[in-house]
């Protein structure tokens, strides 16, 4: 493999980590094992970056890849499956797009937007960091946040929702701002 | 083989574990013991009983899970929230699927929905941040294709990007390839940890040891009706304030001012309790909770709950009618919210002017018509003005201003137009000087710029009088009111011009005003005065003009 070639794949993995592994997780893998299957995928992409076709846009390809991975899961027996259920990713992976032809997918620009969000999520106040944290980082169950924070759970469900959306917003308006105007 | 006695023979047998050998020596010991025999008998039969009952439960609980299901007492909507959860049931999944494959735009939303979860884990947490992932696989690059150099490759790489973007990195890591290197992304992750290490710390240190908490009064009393009274053994203090606890009024209405800033008013008779950590739960009666002026407190949720019924947050005034024992009504005056159905775990989103009545022996929230009546007297004590002097009605959220009912005929009625809001560009008003006494004079009165200092809110209320009702009732006499409100009065618009012009700006609603032109003051003898204070407005209208007088006001919070 040639140098650039590597140093290419470099930059590659910085550009699209973001992007693949909401991909991953868009098609029903287990939250648990979303960073597992998108590493796979870099590293087969690595082992066969002889086959890409420069011209070709990379992030399709890798999507590719981790398509085909999501794919396999289904074959695995429960115990080693990294999918939350056959059927659900079935039918998540009927509303992907094939990579080969569209280049366009749910998720696209990730790395931007995990800054963007990353921004966002620092004017959050305390308490909604609290729980964002609680959920996002610590894992924890709508119930253990409920308890820590004297919410009931569907309480929290609620609050985690509209915490979301005002996140989401956020980090639309920073993408928004961010994008060069065209006259 | 050793061995074994009977007992323990007839024990590995039920248990399915005896070998061959140990069968042939128990079949050899129960043709010598009858009894043995029938004890054995005994045992499997109860093993079997065992293994049924457990297949019985499985199928019961399979059973309850379908009939959940088509019951629909688990919507799609929830079955969604468990997936995002990484935590739905296989049963969940496959009746998430079936809904999903009928309705490819809901499979694109769950999927716009995890990928946004996850971003948001990448955003705010160490282990998936990008350095955690490109660790983990450079780690794993390394374990697979050892003797490539695509791990050396890599930090070249990043050490080339870094030190474009930053050479004076002050955080250094380690690396899988025991080299150490200055790395942005470490800069950024450390600083994100001790972003989130200091908003824990400071959330400790609010909500649990900051010693002002412990003597701050949870609440304390603000107003309180003339036929207020307390029942059983909790009251205020002398000083007005409460301790944790429940308490029961028995007549009149109140209001408190919660330690977080929250405003809560309670009509009698109720049964509410204030709880230890500032919030309030209504048991019996009429509550209306009002959030704190300044949006940026910390705070989720209203601060008030009920029986099985919890807002989210969101909402600015909510009230909570918990006067029948078989349901419990919820409100939301201004702002929206979500309600939640703590047992039934069900919330629903509940918008301005929209109400919902939690019917306990369903567990369900049925939608009911936006009635703010109930709560006239609550709603007068946190509508933040307060009658002084003449005939004055502070009108209910949502009250039409087009209407006027007979018995308010002739009376100055307020409206609060737009409890909390930030002009996003200088409002004009009318000039007025504090302690002097300004008259309308049909559009010639000097304006000046209002512009909210450091991203301040305001609240409007516009203050109305229909003259004619106002002349059939009182044969021309001038009407005189005053009116106190409990932030300060920053602007006061009475020329009609300004008022047109400011109604979008506080959202104001004027379709009983078409056909209208001044609606302002009138230049002949109309008259106002705000004190020094800015607290108090003071108002003389003449009667027996023909179109309507207003004046908004203007208050920063």
């Amino acid at each position: 493999m040639e140098k650039a070639d590597r140093e290419l794949f470099v930059e590659q993995v910085r550009e699209h980590h973001a992007s693949l592994r909401g991909f991953v997780r868009s098609l029903g893998v287990n939250p648990l094992w979303v960073d597992d299957v998108a590493q796979e995928a870099f590293i087969v992409a690595y082992n066969r970056l002889d086959e890409f076709d420069q011209e070709r846009d990379f992030g399709a390809w890798l999507r590719g890849i981790a398509r085909n991975l999501v794919i396999n899961e289904r074959r695995k027996d429960a115990r080693r499956k990294r999918i939350l259920s056959d059927n659900l990713t079935d039918v998540l992976l009927a509303t992907s797009s094939v990579p080969e032809d569209e280049a366009e997918e749910l998720g696209d620009r990730g790395l931007a937007k995990v800054n963007a969000l990353r921004e966002c999520i620092q004017e959050l106040p305390e308490k909604s960091l609290a729980l964002v944290q609680a959920k996002y980082e610590e894992n924890a169950s709508a119930q253990d946040i409920a308890d820590n924070l004297g919410m009931n759970p569907p309480a929290v469900r609620k609050a985690l929702e509209r915490l979301r959306t005002s996140l989401r917003k956020c980090m639309e308006k920073r993408i928004d701002n961010a994008l060069p105007t065209t006259s | 083989m050793t061995n074994l006695d009977p007992k323990n023979l007839i024990q590995l047998l039920a248990a399915e574990e005896a070998s061959d050998a140990e069968i042939s020596q128990l079949a050899r010991l129960l043709e010598q013991d009858s009894s043995l025999a029938s004890e054995l008998r005994d045992e499997l039969a109860f093993s079997e009983w065992i293994r049924q009952a457990l297949r019985d439960r499985r199928e019961q609980q399979s059973h309850a899970l379908t009939e959940a299901l088509s019951a629909q007492t688990i919507s799609t909507a929830e079955w969604q929230q468990h997936t995002r959860d990484g935590e739905i049931s296989s049963a969940g999944a496959d009746s998430l699927a079936r809904e999903l494959s009928s309705d490819p735009e809901a499979a694109i939303a769950l999927r716009r929905d995890l990928i946004e979860d996850e971003w948001i884990a990448h955003a705010i947490s160490d282990a998936k941040s990008e350095q955690a992932f490109v660790d983990s696989l450079t780690t794993r690059m390394w374990a697979e294709s050892s003797g490539d150099t695509f791990v050396s490759d890599l930090v070249t790489e990043l050490d080339r990007i870094d030190g474009v973007a930053d050479s004076t990195a002050d955080n250094v890591i380690a690396f899988p390839t025991s080299r150490v290197r200055d790395s942005w992304w470490a800069k950024t992750s450390a600083l994100g940890a001790a972003a989130a290490a200091l908003a824990i710390l400071a959330y400790v240190v609010t909500t649990q040891l900051n010693p002002q908490q412990a003597t701050t009064a949870l609440a304390t009393l603000l107003k309180s009706t003339d036929d207020a009274t307390w029942r059983g053994g909790l009251a205020p203090r002398a000083d007005g304030s409460f301790d944790s606890g429940t308490y029961q009024l028995d007549s009149g209405a109140i209001s408190l001012a919660m330690a977080d800033g929250r405003s809560l008013a309670v009509e009698g008779p109720a049964v509410f309790e204030v709880n230890d950590d500032g919030l309030a739960t209504l048991y019996e009666g009429i509550a209306l909770a009002k959030a704190s002026p300044k949006p940026s407190d910390d705070q989720i949720g209203i601060g008030l709950t009920s029986r099985n019924i919890s807002f989210v947050d969101g909402a600015i005034t909510v009230g909570i009618d918990a006067r029948s024992s078989k349901s419990t009504g919820a409100i939301v005056f201004s702002g929206e919210t979500a309600l939640c159905l703590d047992n039934a775990g069900k919330c629903r989103d509940l918008y301005q002017h929209e109400a919902v009545r939690a019917d306990h022996s369903r567990d369900k929230l049925v939608d009911v018509p936006y009635n703010p009546r109930p709560f006239s007297r609550a709603w007068e004590l946190v509508s933040g003005v307060e009658a002084n002097m003449g005939d004055i009605v502070i009108e209910l959220p949502g009250a039409d201003a087009g209407e006027t009912k007979i018995s308010n005929a002739g009376a100055l009625r307020v409206f609060v137009e737009n409890e909390r809001f930030q002009p996003e560009s200088p409002l004009e008003v009318d000039a007025m000087q504090p302690g002097l006494f300004a008259s309308g004079s049909d559009d010639e009165t000097q304006g000046e710029a209002l512009v909210a200092a450091n991203g301040n809110e305001m609240r409007s209320y516009l203050l109305q009088l229909s003259p004619g009702e106002w002349a059939d009732s009182t044969d021309g006499e001038p009407m005189e009111a005053s009116l106190t409100f409990d932030h300060p009065v920053v602007g006061v618009i009475y020329s009609s011009e300004r008022l047109w012009e400011s109604d979008d700006t506080v959202g104001a609603s004027t379709h009983h005003l078409a056909g209208t032109e001044g609606r302002g003051l009138d230049a002949m003898g109309d008259q106002i005065l705000l004190s020094e204070d800015r607290r108090t407005l003071n108002l003389r209208l003449l009667s027996g003009q023909t179109e309507i007088d207003q004046v908004r006001v203007l208050v920063a919070l």
